[in-house]
């Protein structure tokens, strides 16, 4: 414990390795024998502070899921319906009625994956740049681009507009993404990772005799799983919910992003709330189902790149 | 009048000198559109916020006249909505023809944005004597008309009769004056006070609240050129002290409680007896908890009788290739065939007088007649300037700051039009 | 070896580079740097960093609506200073973004439950701590709205259960704030603990099975191993709440009403920002609110590189 404290970055200790290796070999056969998580005591109270905690992060979506079945009477009724009288799942079906549901879902689909895709290749390759190459003025550059992220987005709309209408993008796919997938953000996500890599891994790889190229691409970028896998998450979200870019950039309905359909249902006076909250109860599923699915994947690339010894 | 100047700055994106073409100030500079040629073929944007008109079934009935142009749609929020409109009038790329309304009306008018219709009102195709003055006045800048009218709003006062019948009150009746109301609400609030339930629902609300009230104290929010803010004039400070008085002796409900309960959520559950409601809350209230139980009636008189006018319009954008097509539109929609189908959905009052029976008949169990005949009869526009949402911002901020007790009437409404003149003042220089 | 060192404390957090580069050596990179980054500067350039040398150009003019960019000069720097309204709006930027920080202890908190060897049903709790990051942001502040308000609200009705009078959350000056930091922290747990739950994964268990055989409680474990360890994520997770604090907007824009006496108190920079150039047609001003924020929010960024370079050193 000592050891790791005031151990520097660069300064291999190969005679710990073994030890380590040893060690992490019996802490496995613990885990097997089933010891690994410690006295079941001690996860009761992690039990019980998480499932608190947990559900006061679900409980507005269970007041959702319980609007979206409601009338619209009772879901400003005071004191609140815990409980509707009936319950009206025709408030889904409305949601079909007033929103091109499915066209804006593939619309929504597509710029999700193009801007996931875009973000993850040209952040994790300029984030290594940034990180563990020389070239002039890196650090300034740096300085500069992290500034773009601390003005606020709203600032941007109109100057990008101009842009993206002289590209003639507008009500265009492209239009709505090309402006995200450049994203100081992701950038400086995968430099902080890339600059706690320890740096004999990349002399190694050249005693090997690969080029930059190839140290990026067979050895860092496979180590940098966990980073690119919560810049994809982080940017999904991003992208999936985004409003107010869509909304200024596409006219036709079949070109507008499911986002954009839902907050399209706020009229001036009236709010349906129940339909709303179908609807973007509707939105919000997929994404939800995707992170169940992909949980098990992220965690095992979190997983695999922590016990790469 | 406007100084324009070339926009520097957007060599990269290849546009120059975005903005403003043609010189001079408002009034007729921006071009003569020719709606004549019903054969005429365009396909044009319209853009609208989400609304409850069937614009669907006014595009069918439009191209029945045209034949040949393709109207497209395209909704936002309406929290949004002139935001986008902003970005992309910074890109020259307004649509085509968009729905428009009193505060945003003159900063389009006066910066020649959008086509004048005096050409379509000499060759006959639209007569203002059709819609109510008050939007004649409110549509037009500098001696001409910018818009055509798409629907008004009245305010009448909504009671709920079994409310009433519980705290044993007498119903609202059209003789109503302020006191009657002040009376009536503190004896339901104290009769009803176990239950929470309010005699008047009160709020913060201008065009749906105190704006009438000013008006029928015979004050006024800005003097008639607009040049000067007239929230100290006795009238207006006397309405806003009677809202107050309501508030301080729980007729009406706190200020904070409005803030994020609005009058009209606390007369749908119920928890209100009376409120001042828009001819554009029908809908809402149908559907509501309390939907069988209420009925309207005229406004309370103050000094005289009185009441706020606003509606929305349809525009066309001077800029556009297609600003003929999108003028004919606009005229159609407020032609008696179109305004007849705008009536039809029950949502606002359709603004070609003889047309509103459609509204009044859409829900027979609500004495609906009040609204336009009120309008009609006493009708005060929507205050505007040339740049209304500037100032709206500071009434929104200290008015339900006076109608809390934070600042005193006095105090407040002189701060009020301190800051107003200061951004009227402003608005002068431009 | 590798495990030890990629947890190793920020000495690489804040620094450019590994120490070595300081060292004259050729260059083995030749071009390949630019390759990989002008894509990404290329772009930057054009639709962020090109935008911003705008905005700073327009803060200096009177540019309305439509057109007519007019040079003034400082008067609007100068009028913001005056108003008032920008002293408020930055403080309560600030009250918001200290919140957000304050979620942090939380998140890492979680996390380090999360990643609890042997946890039972832990994907379905990160499910769940994840949830409220899917969802619309629109959706969240109206569905917050409702939960605080002060008539049918539930956390009031909860509240009355104790015989606590209500509470008006979103019309009450410095409560509509907390209120406010709450759904900001509500919603940014989930993000926090993904990047936390990266960086756990890399600190090796022989350590916590090491504390726990020198007989270390889970909470000794916590602040002497999980920490420190964690720092280059805290420090990212930090840096990124600082900036998406001061950018607070979107909450404020959808639960603080017209009708709300606390509405002219209760702005943000950036919804001070959208008033001025959206509302009030004043994009110059609006511009140098926009600049202003900037500066502020890279000063304080440069401040935590600042501490974090001399705890690295130390």
């Amino acid at each position: 414990m000592t050891e790791a404290r005031t151990r520097r970055s660069g300064a291999p200790d190969d005679a710990g390795a073994a030890d380590g290796a040893r060690r992490a070999r019996e802490l496995r056969r613990a885990k097997r024998r089933g010891a690994g998580g410690g006295p079941s005591t001690s996860n009761a109270w992690a039990h019980v502070v998480l499932s608190i905690g947990g559900f006061i992060m679900v409980f507005p979506f269970l007041w959702q899921v319980v609007m979206s079945l409601s009338s619209t009477a009772e879901v400003t009724s005071v004191p609140p319906t815990f409980w509707p009288e009936e319950l009206r799942f025709d408030n889904y079906v409305e949601v079909f009625r007033q929103v091109p549901f499915l066209d804006q879902f593939w619309v929504s689909v597509r710029v999700t994956v193009l801007t996931v895709v875009g973000q993850v290749v040209l952040c994790s390759m300029a984030g290594y740049a940034f990180a563990r190459m020389r070239f002039a003025a890196s650090a300034t550059i740096f300085a500069v681009m992290l500034s773009i992220l601390m003005i606020p987005n709203q600032a941007y709309l109109i100057p990008q507009y101009q842009i993206v209408q002289g590209l003639g993008w507008l009500d265009t796919v492209p239009g709505i993404v090309i402006p995200t997938i450049f994203s100081a953000f992701g950038t400086f996500l995968m430099r902080q990772f890339f600059v706690n890599l320890p740096g004999e891994l990349e002399e190694a790889a050249r005693l090997d005799g690969a080029n930059s190229f190839q140290i990026f691409w067979r050895v860092m970028l496979p180590l940098a799983r966990p980073s690119i896998s919560a810049l994809a998450i982080v940017t999904t979200l991003a992208a999936w919910n985004n409003l107010l870019w869509p909304l200024v950039v596409t006219s036709r309905e079949e070109h507008r992003t499911l986002s954009v359909g839902i907050a399209s249902l706020n009229g001036q006076y009236v709010i349906d709330y129940p339909v709303m909250m179908a609807a973007s109860l509707m939105a919000m599923a997929p994404i939800l189902i995707l992170f169940i699915v992909m949980q098990r994947r992220v965690i095992e690339g979190l997983a695999h790149s922590g016990l790469k010894g | 009048m406007r100084r324009r100047t070339v926009l520097a700055g957007l060599a990269l994106s290849g546009l120059t000198a975005a903005g403003c073409s043609s010189g001079g100030s408002g009034g007729g500079g921006g071009g003569d559109v020719d709606i004549s040629d019903t054969e005429m073929e365009a396909s044009i944007e319209f853009a609208a916020w989400e609304s409850d008109f069937d614009w669907d079934a006014v595009i069918a009935g439009f191209n029945e006249k045209y034949p040949n142009i393709t109207v497209q749609i395209t909704k936002s929020p309406f929290k949004d909505f002139f935001t986008r409109l902003q970005t992309q009038a910074s890109g020259d790329n307004l649509p085509d023809a968009f729905m428009m309304n009193g505060p945003n009306f003159q900063l389009y008018a006066s910066n020649d944005i959008i086509v004048p219709f005096d050409k379509a009102v000499e060759d006959g195709d639209l007569d203002f004597s059709n819609y109510p003055e008050a939007m004649e006045q409110l549509y037009t800048y500098e001696g001409t008309p910018y818009a055509v009218p798409t629907s008004y709003d009245s305010i009448g006062l909504w009671y709920n009769e079994d409310l009433f019948e519980k705290a044993g009150v007498e119903v609202p009746t059209e003789d109503w004056t302020w006191e009657d109301l002040h009376q009536a609400s503190k004896e339901i609030s104290e009769a009803l006070k176990d239950e929470g339930v309010y005699g008047f629902a009160g709020g913060a609300y201008n065009q749906e609240l105190f704006y009438n009230l000013i008006f029928q104290a015979g004050g006024a929010v800005l003097n008639e050129d607009a040049t000067e803010a007239q929230y100290s004039s006795p009238g207006s400070r006397e309405a806003l002290q009677f809202l107050r008085d309501m508030v301080e002796d729980g007729s009406s409900p706190s200020i904070q409680t409005t803030a994020d309960t609005s009058p009209d959520e606390l007369f749908k559950s119920g928890k209100a007896a009376m409120v001042y409601g828009g001819s554009f809350r029908v809908q809402g209230y149908v559907d509501s908890a309390v939907g069988e139980s209420i009925q309207v009636v005229r406004l309370p008189i103050g000094k005289e009788r009185g009441v706020v006018l606003h509606g929305g319009a349809v525009v066309a954008s001077a800029a556009s290739e297609n600003a003929a097509a999108a003028a004919a539109f606009a005229v159609y929609h407020g032609s008696e065939e179109g305004q007849q189908i705008i009536g039809e959905s029950g949502a606002s009052i359709p603004a070609f007088q003889g047309t509103e029976q459609a509204y009044i008949d859409a829900h027979p169990e609500y004495d609906l007649t009040i609204f336009p005949e009120s309008a009609e009869e006493y009708g005060f526009p929507y205050p505007v300037s040339a740049n209304t949402q500037a100032w709206l911002e500071v009434e929104s901020d200290m008015v339900p700051k006076i109608l809390a007790g934070d600042l005193s009437v006095e105090e407040g409404t002189t701060q009020l039009d301190e800051k107003i003149n200061a951004l009227l003042a402003e608005e002068a220089e431009q | 070896m590798t495990q030890a060192d990629t947890a190793a404390p920020a000495a690489g957090g804040a620094d450019l580079g590994p120490a070595r580069d300081r060292r004259r050596v050729p260059n083995p990179d030749g071009a390949w740097p630019w390759l990989f980054v002008l894509p990404t500067l290329i772009g930057l350039a054009i639709f962020y960093f090109w935008p911003v040398v705008q905005t700073a150009y327009y803060s200096f003019t009177e540019w309305g609506v439509f057109g007519g960019a007019e040079f003034v000069g400082l008067e609007n720097w100068i009028s913001l200073l005056e108003s008032g309204q920008v002293p408020r709006a930055l403080v309560n930027t600030l009250v918001y973004t200290a919140m957000l920080l304050l979620g942090i202890p939380i998140s890492i908190y979680i996390a380090s439950l999360l990643n609890r060897p042997g946890l039972r049903f832990a994907a379905f709790y990160r499910v769940l701590y994840f949830a409220p990051f899917v969802s619309m942001p629109a959706a969240i502040a109206l569905v917050w709205g409702m939960i605080f308000n002060s008539q049918y609200g539930i956390l009031n009705q909860f509240l009355g259960v104790f015989g606590i009078p209500p509470v008006f959350w979103t019309s009450t000056e410095w409560v509509a704030l907390i209120a406010i930091g709450i759904v900001g922290i509500w919603s940014s747990l989930g993000f926090n603990i993904i990047i936390l739950g990266a960086g756990l994964r890399s600190i090796p268990a022989e350590m916590y099975e090491a504390a726990r055989i020198d007989g270390a409680s889970n909470w000794r474990q916590l602040i002497s191993i999980t920490v420190p360890l964690l720092s280059p994520s805290i420090f990212f997770l930090t840096v990124l709440s600082v900036i998406h604090g001061m950018e607070l907007f979107d909450l404020i824009f959808i639960m603080i009403g017209e009708s709300n006496p606390i509405k002219g108190d209760t702005q943000s920079m950036v919804s001070l920002f959208y008033r001025e150039a959206f509302i009030s047609n004043d994009k110059g001003t609006g511009a140098a609110i926009a600049i202003l924020l900037m500066l502020i929010i890279g000063a304080l960024t440069a401040a935590q590189f600042a501490v974090q370079r001399r705890r690295a050193r130390s």
